[in-house]
């Protein structure tokens, strides 16, 4: 269950929108929590260590 | 090594080499494969590759001179050979049902007469009948009734004379008959067996069993595998024309038995298919020395095999024996076995008197129970295997990994799946694996080399190397590296990065020993290492050179290494420099000798200097307290220098707080030697003598030594080498895990920082050497904390700083307001987090206002991008000014929005 939080520039709650990320110049895109406002990202704990792991792990065997 | 020397530097690997007992074999019978199977209960699978490698089954596994025997391992260890004859009937009566194997090859317009229906005639027919070839066997007789019904005809009858008159022969002479060389047929014997009156001889009923066995294989085999049959007799290659390739089977007699017959048709069968291939018979080689007369119309051709193989320990390859067993500890993880046990040292092979660590030796099953299959140690080199966690981790045998590096070094660029990569960075670089290899293949090189090639062609994870590489520049920083004392001086002590940074006190201790009896300096650098790992070419040369240019001016002096990686990166880069570990020198000063028995004075005792005057209040401190509690038990286990209590015996007023310890006992002299072992790091592999000069003066602290599974020329790394960590955490905890079990609960005595910080990360009871001879710590048996990545930076500044003039504070002021609990410190060490870059992403985040709130406990989350990692902080705004760290986590990949 993943924390429901709040943008503290904006006072407003996030929402999952597309997001892209990048890794050794390969670029991605994923739905994770994100400020409807000003487009501040949050990334759990658990994706960072889980799927976000798994795919840098991945890229850097490339 | 280059791609080329990559892909091809393990071709003398003897892994899966054919064992003894196989290079013995005529026919090369796979028995790894085979016991395995007969090992797994599956008889079935293993007799259908038995029949695939031998073709006569019954006749192979009753009849064959077994040459294995003479050569199998268990042989030389007195325990008695595998009879694999025995495990072959096995298979054969557990395992025999079905047909033989069909075959649906092209046909070949090419025809091969073969000349006669022996083993070797059969053997060869079959082979190239199955493979689409136009057969014909010429008999040698005249059989009656078709092909494969050989019934009781004429040449039958002819056979069997023939046998009645070796039989006869060999009953004359009292010698046991040789087998027959021609089969004969099994009811025609029979039927001589059964003549009223007739008690048949034991030969003549082995012969029988030897006809039925070979007319039971030969149907088997040509039951789906066509070949023409034509009556022969004399004269017969008179009625042979039309052929492409004659093959006339000549019986050798003692030339490998049976087995030896069917090796020879199949050679035969070998080679003129590669004839056929080629276009050239006159140029095939049969691989069977030619006992098989090939008419190609030039004549017999020689050959010679190229197969390599394990010999016995006779033959010039004497290391094959060892070799061999201990493949045992791949299989049955026996390493640190109890080298007392009396199946092992009955299995000790003390009779050839070969040096050979007994702990290859671990045999893990019951020498007299279990079946023969059981009793098969499947012998395979895996010497490296068994040393290496990292070629445990990744399956993998120095052939496969040639395979591997070769495809991730290939000169293309692109996304390829480079899938050596994260191997190569797995590997600490420590060349005990070529340490261990009889056969000298060289995997470290090849590792590193294929480092280089990745970093060159830009495929290098910069994640892997880039922590490590922050760290040397912060080693090599103004802040912490420098020069400590006047040039020229005699002596440079060069303790290394790591040391520095992990017991600056120790560093301090020891160079303040050093100047007091040498003009000595103090070069407070890192060698470059971390570079070489990271394949930084440039950066290790820059390294190197300044390096140079320091020694030079300080008046070309020599080096006391105080780790061994720095000493060999000198020796390798600046062979110029005459240098040794700085613990031969201390041991050279009799430091930590005791003087009691003697009662002479020692080195000590002439020159008293800030470290002694340290030491000895130390063992004061312990002596005051021991007097106290009346308890000799923690005595006993902190042993100290006698030497340096002695002499605050007999420097009347050299330090009034020292009491007069003349009536009390010297805690060393009093006590038992503490069990202990040395954990020689892998860079002192070829450092004979500081390997030794450590053992002596960890003896002289009081210690009673055992010697590690590896170490000595043996020496394995602790898991810190090549910097793997970022690329396999996993694997250096593994690593970790094997070198604690390693003699398990002993303390152990390190002579390398990095040893010692991740034994004792580890849990592990662990000190450094300079720890015994200079602190009181590390005879306390309470183990130094072990300093943070932030830490670590601080102690090399304050090193530098106390020696600067300034009273030794830290250079990095705490001035953080981060208060950050151990679990969450601890956590960052893990991540390869300093303190700093926590302090930078919540700074970030309250000066760019990119925090989110979590409402529930009123905590701020937010990122920042630092160096390769986005960086997650949770934290707390605490009421006193404070920022309270509640959680950090990280990811490589960059957030683009």
């Amino acid at each position: 269950m993943e924390k429901e939080l709040i943008c503290a520039r904006c006072n407003v709650g996030l929402e999952k929108a597309e997001t892209k990320f990048s890794y050794l110049g390969h670029e991605f895109s994923h739905h994770v929590p994100k400020c409807p406002a000003c487009g501040q990202v949050y990334i759990a704990e658990g994706l960072a260590t889980g799927k976000i792991s798994e795919v840098e792990s991945m890229l850097e065997d490339k | 090594m280059n791609f080329q020397e990559i892909k091809t530097y393990a071709e003398e690997c003897l892994r899966d080499a054919p064992p003894p007992c196989v290079s013995a074999c005529p026919l090369e019978v796979d028995v790894r494969g085979m016991v395995a199977k007969v090992q797994a209960g599956k008889l079935g699978a293993a007799f259908r590759a038995y029949r695939e490698a031998v073709l006569f089954p019954h006749v192979v596994s009753e009849f064959c001179d077994a040459p294995c025997r003479g050569v199998c391992v268990r042989e030389r260890l007195s325990d008695g050979y595998v009879d694999l004859p025995a495990i072959e009937r096995e298979v054969v009566a557990g395992g025999a049902k079905g047909e033989g194997s069909r075959y649906a090859m092209p046909k070949k317009k090419e025809r091969v007469a073969v000349m006669g229906d022996g083993l070797a005639g059969l053997a060869c027919a079959w082979r190239l009948a199955s493979k689409g070839y136009a057969v014909t066997v010429v008999t040698s007789g005249a059989g009656q009734s078709g092909a494969l019904d050989f019934g009781l005809g004429q040449g039958l009858r002819r056979v069997r004379r023939g046998a009645a008159e070796r039989l006869a022969t060999a009953s004359q002479s009292s010698a046991s008959a040789s087998l027959p060389e021609t089969p004969c047929s099994a009811s025609c014997l029979r039927h001589s067996t059964r003549s009223p009156g007739y008690e048949p001889q034991e030969e003549e009923l082995r012969a029988a069993q030897f006809a039925e066995a070979f007319i039971a294989d030969r149907d088997d085999l040509f039951r789906y595998v066509e070949c023409e049959w034509r009556e022969g007799g004399a004269g017969r290659l008179a009625n042979v024309g039309g052929y492409d390739a004659v093959f006339e089977s000549v019986a050798v007699q003692g030339e490998g038995g049976v087995a030896g017959e069917i090796a020879r048709g199949l050679a035969a069968a070998a080679a003129i298919e590669e004839g056929f291939r080629i276009g050239d018979l006159s140029g095939a080689k049969p691989d069977a020395g030619a006992h098989g007369a090939l008419d190609f119309g030039a004549g017999r051709t020689d050959s010679s095999s190229t197969i390599r193989r394990c010999s016995t320990a006779d033959s010039e390859n004497s290391k094959c024996d060892g070799v061999m067993v201990a493949s045992q500890c791949e299989s049955r993880r026996t390493i640190g076995c109890d080298p007392q046990d009396p199946d092992l040292r009955a299995a000790r092979p003390e009779a050839n008197g070969s040096p050979v660590n007994e702990r290859f030796y671990g045999l893990e099953y019951d020498f007299g129970g279990g079946s023969e299959a059981e009793r098969c140690p499947m012998c395979n080199c895996s010497l490296c295997i068994d040393a290496c966690p990292m070629i445990r981790k990744f399956k993998q045998n120095p052939k496969r990994m040639a395979a591997d590096l070769g495809v991730s070094v290939l000169p293309v660029g692109g996304k390829i799946m480079r899938v050596g990569s994260r191997m190569m960075n797995s590997c600490n670089l420590c060349g005990l694996c070529t340490a261990v290899c009889p056969a000298g293949v060289d995997t470290r090189t090849a590792m590193d080399s294929s480092r280089r090639i990745l970093k060159e062609g830009g495929h290098m994870a910069p994640a892997y190397h880039s922590f490590w590489m922050e760290d040397f520049e912060h080693a090599m920083s103004d802040e912490a590296y420098g020069v400590v004392g006047e040039a020229p001086c005699k002596v440079l002590f060069f303790p290394g990065c790591q040391l520095t940074a992990s017991l600056p006190d120790v560093v301090a201790r020891t160079f303040d020993y050093i100047c007091e009896r040498e003009p000595a300096a103090m070069l407070l650098s890192c060698c470059g290492v971390p570079a070489d790992w990271a394949a930084e070419r440039e950066v290790f040369s820059a390294t190197v050179e300044r390096l140079r240019a320091e020694w030079e001016r300080l008046g070309r002096p020599e080096a006391f290494f105080a780790c061994s990686a720095c000493k060999k990166v000198f020796e390798g880069a600046l062979p110029e420099v005459r240098g040794r570990l700085v613990y031969e020198w201390l041991a050279e000063q009799g430091l930590g000798s005791d003087l009691q028995d003697t009662g002479q004075p020692g080195a000590l005792d002439t020159d008293v200097g800030q470290g002694l005057r340290r030491v000895r209040r130390g063992a004061a401190k312990r002596l005051a307290a021991a007097s106290q509690s009346s308890a000799s038990a923690s005595l006993s286990e902190t042993p100290c220098s006698a030497s340096c209590l002695r002499h605050s015996t007999r420097s009347p007023g050299s330090d009034t707080q020292v009491p007069d310890l003349r009536a009390a006992p010297c805690p060393a002299t009093d006590t038992v030697p503490r069990p202990a072992a040395v954990y020689d790091p892998c860079n002192s592999r070829d450092d004979a003598e500081g390997r030794e000069a450590v053992r002596r003066l960890a003896e002289r602290c009081g210690y009673a030594l055992e010697e590690l599974t590896f170490a000595g020329e043996k020496a394995a790394c602790c898991g810190f080498g090549g910097h793997i960590y970022s690329a396999n955490a996993a694997l250096l905890d593994e690593i970790l895990e094997e070198r604690a079990a390693d003699l398990p609960g002993l303390p152990r005595i390190a002579y390398c920082a990095n040893c010692r910080d991740l034994f004792l990360y580890k849990g592990m009871e662990c000190a450094h050497i300079l720890e015994y001879i200079f602190l009181d710590e590390g005879r306390a048996r309470v183990p130094a904390p072990l300093p943070t990545l932030s830490e670590r930076r601080e102690n090399r500044c304050a090193i530098k700083a106390r020696y600067a003039g300034d009273g030794g504070r830290p250079c990095v002021s705490n001035s953080t307001t981060l208060t950050i609990p151990p679990e969450v410190e601890a956590k960052m060490d893990r991540l390869l987090l300093l303190r700093e870059d926590v302090e930078k992403a919540v700074a970030h985040c309250e000066a760019e206002n990119t925090k989110l709130l979590d409402p529930e406990t009123g905590r701020f989350i937010g990122c920042y991008r630092e160096r390769l990692l986005t960086v997650w902080v949770e934290y707390e705004l605490g009421a006193d000014g404070r920022v309270h760290i509640h959680n950090v986590y990280t990811h490589r990949m960059k957030i683009e929005g």
